[in-house]
């Protein structure tokens, strides 16, 4: 076990220097070690190596952890091999917050929508999804029915944004689907000092509950006879989630699939859906994937870069089938 | 639950400031002599002693500065603080819209051009050709820019649209020594004020004199139509726009059409509306208000027959079966660029004849349309 640890941990290593070393520039590899050692003065191979492709990769890995975990506590809680971080609404509830900002707010100037301006806005989305549910989890002891009131909020935020959609102007509207591609690249040093701690908080405080969580695994009536209180669980459980995948998404946009398949893929190779080791290894998972999709996404078929969400998918679907026909 | 509360509002706290950051500064009067503008409300150009300062203002917040340049020749000249130095004539540039490519063909300027965004929809044939051969780089979507690429490429400016204001790759650039240039012409209320931006762009090419004349020849030349078009004995009805998928976006009075159908003596049922950008309407509404419209401008389409297989409906307008629609596609190119939102942002005077020329064709006689063109 320690072994295949160590593996994933130089493996994450490797991929994140890939990460910072391929671009869709190419530097030579020289250059980068001299920029990466601080012997380097060239401004430009600073620039695209230290403020961006090094935050790029950090936010990559931050993400791709915050998410596999958020994706762990919600397979965990709604026993549900297909639920993700985005179950809950949080994400829908974020993109609610920017489409309203893009779309809507036709009163603001358009210099507020650009930026961090779309930060704000998806935090504030998320927060208020993540309020709906919370209370939806304190009246609703049964938890499918919270995970349909979770996905039923996606879809009424999903419904706004679409009526928004149908009144934008074109420039809008791409503005806004423009988010709806995910970027990791538009996190710079700045929101890292919020990114950063917020996920290693939100990851602690995951790994704290872990006992808790391995209980809830065996069945709700287990953990009740083991004393634990699955509704303060419960709660605990969805506000980590939100810290974890609202933040992530406020900044990168949406990232799908990373939450919902790493976790399996932790499971998959440790043999065992003990908290105490799929949390790590999630974390690995996640993080090294979602640096190889970044890797990916510099590869420009045309002459842009391909939108990060959608490398994600393209990982995520085949492995979502895959785990459907070996459960048959 | 509280303490989950009051760390979002702490967030928001954090993330208010740091997005309020860039144009709060003091911006200082300038002494110099005022270059006068006739049309354009959006920039002012002054010149002092030792460099020049362009100004461009906050079109969303009135009386606020939204970015100031020093123009200087010499690279050692001392300018003020409130504002990025730049050193004139720039050589090397990257355009994030098609419209300033526009500006740059009017000044003789377009080999500056060493970067573009989606260099499909460029219809400039030597731009175009140039960036198929990748002397000049496309840098992909304007929205999402290639930041390595352009990094590289290091242009002496960029000169961008202001739509996706301050993103974390304009951060980037601002670091590494590439000033951003904010082209804000699209918000300009009158075409001829978009037009005028063309000294904007010149005083970054030193080429004032040009930007005059060229201005002054578009000016007499619209104001000429205008006058005529007056002579005109009736105003026929005019409608714009087609239906994409339920919604029918329509030009609002006050937008660039709106002033066109205005000015070549047209009758548009919105002519009294204050919208400057379009209002979003339906195929019933549009219908039951335009039905009787003799001339339809602004549809997508090359042919009637197209037209007709696109939707029925569009058999019951009578400019229809009067073949009186138009398109803007005369000057496009087959990978989608269109002239209509390069030169025509120069060229009001050519957008007016067009008008006039569908509108009131006795009037015109000699003219050939320019970039409208009658559905076959």
């Amino acid at each position: 076990m320690k072994l295949k640890f160590f593996l994933l941990f130089i493996l994450l290593v490797v991929f994140f220097l890939c990460d910072i070393i391929l671009g869709s520039v190419s530097l030579p590899f020289g250059d980068v070690w001299t920029v990466l050692t601080g012997h380097s003065h060239d401004p430009i191979y600073r620039e695209i190596i230290l403020d961006h492709r090094l935050p790029k990769a950090i936010t990559a890995i931050l993400t791709g952890a915050a998410l596999s975990v958020a994706g762990v506590l919600m397979q965990t809680m709604f026993h549900n091999p297909l639920a993700g971080p985005d179950v809950l609404g949080v994400t829908s509830g974020a993109g609610l917050g920017v489409a309203l900002l893009t779309m809507g707010a036709t009163f603001l100037p358009t210099w507020m929508l650009g930026g961090s301006a779309h930060v704000v806005a998806a935090v504030i989305g998320a927060a208020m999804i993540l309020f709906l549910v919370i209370i939806a989890s304190i009246k609703v002891s049964n938890t499918v029915s919270l995970l349909i009131i979770g996905i039923m909020f996606g879809y009424f935020t999903g419904a706004i944004v679409s009526v928004l959609q149908s009144v934008s102007d074109p420039e809008t509207l791409k503005l806004f689907i423009n988010w709806t591609f995910g970027s990791l690249s538009e996190v710079g040093w700045t929101q890292l000092n919020i990114l950063v701690p917020v996920t290693v908080v939100g990851i602690v405080m995951a790994m704290l509950m872990q006992k808790q969580l391995n209980a809830l695994l065996l069945g709700k009536n287990y953990a009740v006879g083991l004393g634990i209180s699955v509704r303060r669980l419960r709660l605990l459980i969805i506000i980590v989630t939100a810290i974890l995948a609202g933040t992530s998404t406020a900044f990168t946009g949406p990232i799908s699939f990373i939450g919902i398949t790493m976790p399996h893929a932790a499971r998959g190779i440790f043999h065992t859906s003990n908290h105490r080791i799929v949390f790590p290894a999630s974390v690995l998972c996640g993080a090294s994937v979602l640096l190889i999709c970044d890797c990916l996404s510099q590869v420009s078929l045309t002459h842009g870069l391909l939108p990060i969400n959608a490398v994600t998918a393209l990982f995520g679907a085949p492995i979502i089938c895959w785990i459907i026909i070996k459960k048959q | 639950m509280l303490r989950k509360k009051s760390f979002f509002i702490a967030l928001l706290l954090v993330l208010l400031c740091a997005c309020s950051g860039k144009r709060n500064g003091q911006y200082e009067s300038v002494k110099g002599s005022v270059e006068s503008l006739q049309y354009a409300k959006g920039f002012s150009i002054v010149h002092a002693s030792k460099y020049t300062v362009v100004t461009v203002f906050n079109p969303w917040v009135k009386g606020k500065i939204y970015d100031r340049y020093y123009l200087v020749k010499d690279k050692k000249t001392i300018t003020p603080s409130d504002g990025q130095k730049i050193i004139v004539p720039l050589t090397k540039v990257m355009v994030n819209s098609t419209t300033h490519i526009g500006f740059l063909e009017a000044l003789n300027e377009i080999d500056k051009i060493t970067g573009v965004c989606n260099a499909n929809y460029i219809y400039n044939p030597v731009v175009a050709e140039n960036a198929k051969r990748g002397r000049i780089k496309d840098l992909g979507e304007a929205f999402n820019l290639n930041i390595e690429k352009l990094l590289m490429l290091h242009p002496q400016a960029v000169f961008t649209t202001a739509y996706n204001a301050e993103d974390e790759n304009s951060r980037k650039m601002r670091r590494s020594g590439i000033p951003i240039i904010y082209n804000i012409e699209w918000q300009e209320p009158t075409l001829l004020g978009r037009a005028e931006w063309i000294k904007f762009m010149a005083a970054f090419f030193c080429k004032e004199k040009q930007a005059e004349d060229v201005f002054r020849k578009v000016v007499s030349q619209y104001n000429k139509i205008k006058t005529l078009a007056r002579n005109a004995k009736t105003a026929p009805t005019i409608m714009s726009g087609q239906d994409f998928r339920g919604t029918w976006s329509l030009p609002g009075g006050n937008s660039y059409t709106g002033q066109l159908f205005n000015d070549a003596h047209t009758s548009y049922l919105f002519s009294s509306d204050t919208t400057r950008t379009t209002v979003a309407s339906n195929v019933e509404e549009v219908l039951i208000k335009f039905h009787n419209a003799d001339i339809w401008i602004g549809t997508d389409m090359h042919s009637t027959h197209e037209l007709d297989a696109a939707n029925p409906k569009y058999k019951l307008f009578k400019a229809f079966r009067n073949h009186r629609v138009y398109n803007a596609n005369k000057r496009s190119n087959a990978a989608g660029g269109n002239d209509y939102w390069e030169s025509g942002v120069v060229r009001p005077d050519l957008l007016l004849s067009d008008m006039l020329k569908i509108a009131h064709p006795e009037l015109m006689p000699q003219y050939q349309l320019t970039y409208m063109e009658q559905l076959k």
